[in-house]
């Protein structure tokens, strides 16, 4: 340690607000370079790739505002990869949210056993999305899958050909994104639900509020902002499902499971078409910006941050 | 909670979603900009005058290991030179990427149909002057795998060559012996008896078994991908487009092509003797197969090694036919970047992989039909068995014709693919489906 800084009076030094500013720099700065380096760099790039054609080895050729409108005008896959991920994203983060609410409100709770569970739900989060693509493709055969096998001993006679089909494709991917991502929201919940007071529950129960009530009233207001976030981050996750899709049905049967990411994919990097590619990656990108900034105005109704 | 906490939670929450909405979103964007691996630029080792060739590798680990064994015996002998292997640079994506960002490896791996893109944008050295140099001899290779690599800007099969190939794959129809007795099938097939549609449909349905309502063992299973399905058209005699080495105009309308389209998907939408979408999804067509769940299956050489460990008798025999023998001709090759900086230790490399003692210890593995006459005419291909009847491999090359060879190649795949879904779920009749695959490959044919 040198001589000056060991001698907090020292004269001529840096007023402390500065030299706390210089080091939050500091600190700041490792994922600083890292964000501007592949992420900000990188979505300028894209920005200018989008207004080429480029097949990433020939130069690109600018072409202006083409991509944009071929892709709202000629590409018919691009209102179907539209409304796959609509019905995908309607879907999957309701029931991942209410579903982790609900183990949430299971695990809260003081009981031994309750680390393991916590854990084992939590467990298909870390675990890679193709691993456990494959083993779902086995859940889900239609004839020696679990799957089926649970539904025929209720009584189903013919349980869906799951995959294979139109109609339950998208199901499937949808089973299989919600039953991994339950346990992410879950965990945010049980946060959320260890902030809230237990003041105020033993205040309620004084005045007589029932369990009902007790939840109505505390738990749910009180959790708002923890539901905001797991809203906002599981719409923004489901905008953009790809690796689940790839590997479950690779964007069939016909197209049925074809999400906008995986159309992204294919036009760079099976096709060849970045410029095209990139246009697609900004119509997402706008997308995500205007669902968030449509919550974000949303938000002054019904979340509260008092506690 | 104070107010300050308050604020304070709030631009957390505020940051982390803003963040993660940016990060994640381009996440896709930042992989196109993504640069190669600098290790295709390692730096001569103190004082020796060596030059690095990196050469990408496709394959499963057996195969690997037989390059890299091949790499030391080439560096045993030329030790100017440092071979690196690079098996992820094989992979389509990849090698772009690499390509794209300057640092491609030196000898590059292309398979037939992925050739033409790369043809079309320069991305491989014309081996012409290097063959003439050393006197190369080609006459070792089959013609019909050779053929295909040339291009002369325009149209694929004349002008320069730009690869050689590793190996020719090639479909012939794998049977259970097994199941084919037990089905009372007495006269085997053998290489000279090719059976017509008509006794092989037959086949599938005297070994097919239902049981309570479901399917236990398949007359045949099969992949239903373009390469397998236009064998079918082709024995007809129906061409998929005008020109093969120069597609110009669809020619799908031709009848012949529906009526081996219809035959094929008919197999698993009418008789249901093979097995739908459905099964195959999870269980894969090969392992049907080799379970022994199957009597029939059509696939190309590499099968070999996984059947050798099953527990049933089996052999192959020729693609059963209509009006005409016929085949797809698949394959892949090595060739030199145009990026490369050391394209004469390339070259040396390259002619050395491609070589009879490459070829050999390949061809021992099981998996491949050798792309020389020397290697796949000899005992060493010929009687290793199973299969008994290798000859048919060799037989059935004659008749082999590749896919439309264009570098909008996976365009029209994905055309085929898309409609074939839709025949094989029910949603769209054969002649819908290859009426559509018609207008949609003029549209895509007329737009290049």
């Amino acid at each position: 340690m040198s001589e000056t800084t060991s001698k907090p009076t020292a004269p001529q030094r840096m007023s402390l607000g500065r030299r706390e500013t210089i080091a939050g720099y500091l600190f700041l700065l490792p994922n600083l370079l890292g964000f501007v380096i592949f992420t900000a760099l990188a979505v300028v790039a894209s920005a200018a790739i989008s207004l080429t054609s480029w097949d990433l080895l020939s130069d690109p050729e600018f072409i202006g505002l083409q991509n944009y409108i071929d892709l709202l005008t000629h590409d018919p896959l691009f209102r179907t990869v539209l409304w796959n991920t609509f019905y995908f994203t309607v879907v999957s983060v309701p029931a991942s949210t209410v579903i982790a609410l609900g183990l949430a409100l299971m695990f809260n709770t003081g009981l031994r056993a309750i680390p393991l569970f916590r854990t084992m739900y939590f467990l298909p989060v870390i675990t890679a999305t193709v691993v456990v693509a494959l083993v779902w493709r086995w859940f889900f055969n239609p004839d020696f899958g679990i799957l089926n096998y649970a539904l025929f001993r209720l009584g189903i006679d013919s349980p869906p050909n799951w995959l294979s089909t139109r109609t339950w494709a998208m199901p499937s991917v949808i089973i299989l994104s919600v039953w991994k991502q339950v346990g992410y929201n879950m965990v945010i919940f049980l946060a959320g639900l260890q902030a809230i007071p237990t003041t105020l529950y033993e205040a309620a129960s004084i005045d007589g509020a029932g369990r009902w009530q007790r939840f109505r009233n505390i738990t749910l207001p009180l959790l708002t902002p923890t539901t905001f976030f797991v809203l906002i981050i599981s719409i923004i996750g489901s905008l953009q499902v790809f690796d689940a899709v790839l590997v479950l049905t690779g964007g069939g049967p016909a197209n049925a499971t074809r999400t906008i990411v995986f159309h992204i994919w294919e036009e760079a990097f099976v096709f060849l078409e970045m410029g095209y590619a990139a246009a697609v990656a900004w119509m997402l990108f706008i997308m995500v910006f205007l669902v968030t900034a449509l919550q974000w105005k949303l938000q002054k109704r019904w979340v509260h941050y008092e506690a | 909670m104070t107010a300050h906490g308050m604020n304070r939670r709030r631009f957390v929450l505020t940051g982390a979603t803003a963040g993660i909405a940016s990060a994640g979103v381009l996440t896709t964007a930042a992989a196109h900009s993504r640069a190669g691996s600098s290790r295709y630029h390692a730096p001569a080792l103190l004082g020796q005058a060596q030059t690095t060739v990196t050469w990408a590798v496709p394959g499963n680990p057996e195969e690997i290991a037989v390059y890299q064994s091949l790499a030391d015996e080439f560096m045993a002998a030329n030790d100017d030179v440092e071979v690196t292997l690079d098996s992820e640079a094989a992979d389509f994506e990849k090698f772009v990427t690499l390509v794209a960002a300057g640092t491609p490896p030196d000898i590059g791996f292309a398979t037939l149909y992925n050739w033409p893109s790369f043809a079309e944008r320069g991305i491989f050295l014309a081996l012409d002057s290097f063959i003439e140099e050393q006197s190369y001899d080609l006459e070792d290779f089959y013609e019909q795998i050779i053929t295909p690599y040339r291009y002369n800007g325009e149209t694929f099969g004349e002008g320069e060559l730009f690869g050689l190939p590793k190996e020719i794959a090639i479909r012939a129809m794998y049977f259970n012996q097994d199941i084919f007795e037990a089905a009372g099938i007495t006269e085997m097939p053998t290489p000279d008896d090719v059976w017509d549609w008509d006794r092989f449909i037959e086949m599938t349905e005297a070994t097919t078994i239902e049981e309570g309502g479901r399917t236990r063992q398949y007359g045949y299973v099969q992949d239903v991908r373009w390469t397998f399905w236009q064998i079918w058209a082709w024995s007809a005699g129906g061409d998929p487009v005008d020109n093969l080495f120069n597609p110009t105009m669809s020619t799908l309308d031709n009848p012949a092509v529906l009526e081996g389209y219809q035959v094929f998907t008919d197999f698993v939408t009418k008789l249901g003797t093979a097995p739908s979408a459905a099964v195959t999804a999870d269980q894969g067509h090969a392992e049907m197969f080799a379970g022994g769940l199957a009597a029939s299956y059509n696939n190309g050489r590499w099968m070999v090694p996984l059947f050798r460990e099953s527990d049933f008798r089996w052999d192959v025999m020729p693609m059963p036919m209509k009006n005409q023998r016929a085949q797809t001709l698949s394959g892949s090759m090595f060739g030199i970047t145009s990026g490369s900086q050391n394209h004469d230790a390339a070259w040396r490399l390259l002619s050395y992989i491609v070589g009879a003692e490459g070829q050999t210890r390949m061809t021992e593995l099981g998996l491949l039909l050798p792309s020389r006459k020397s290697v796949a005419e000899s005992d060493l291909f010929l009687n290793s068995a199973p299969p008994q009847n290798n000859q048919i491999f060799l037989d059935e090359l004659e008749f082999a014709k590749p896919l439309p060879l264009t570098p909008i190649y996976p365009e029209l795949e994905k055309v085929i693919n898309d409609q074939t879904d839709l025949v094989l779920i029910g949603e769209k009749t054969a002649a819908e489906a290859v009426a559509e695959m018609h207008t949609q490959f003029n549209t895509l044919l007329q737009a290049t």
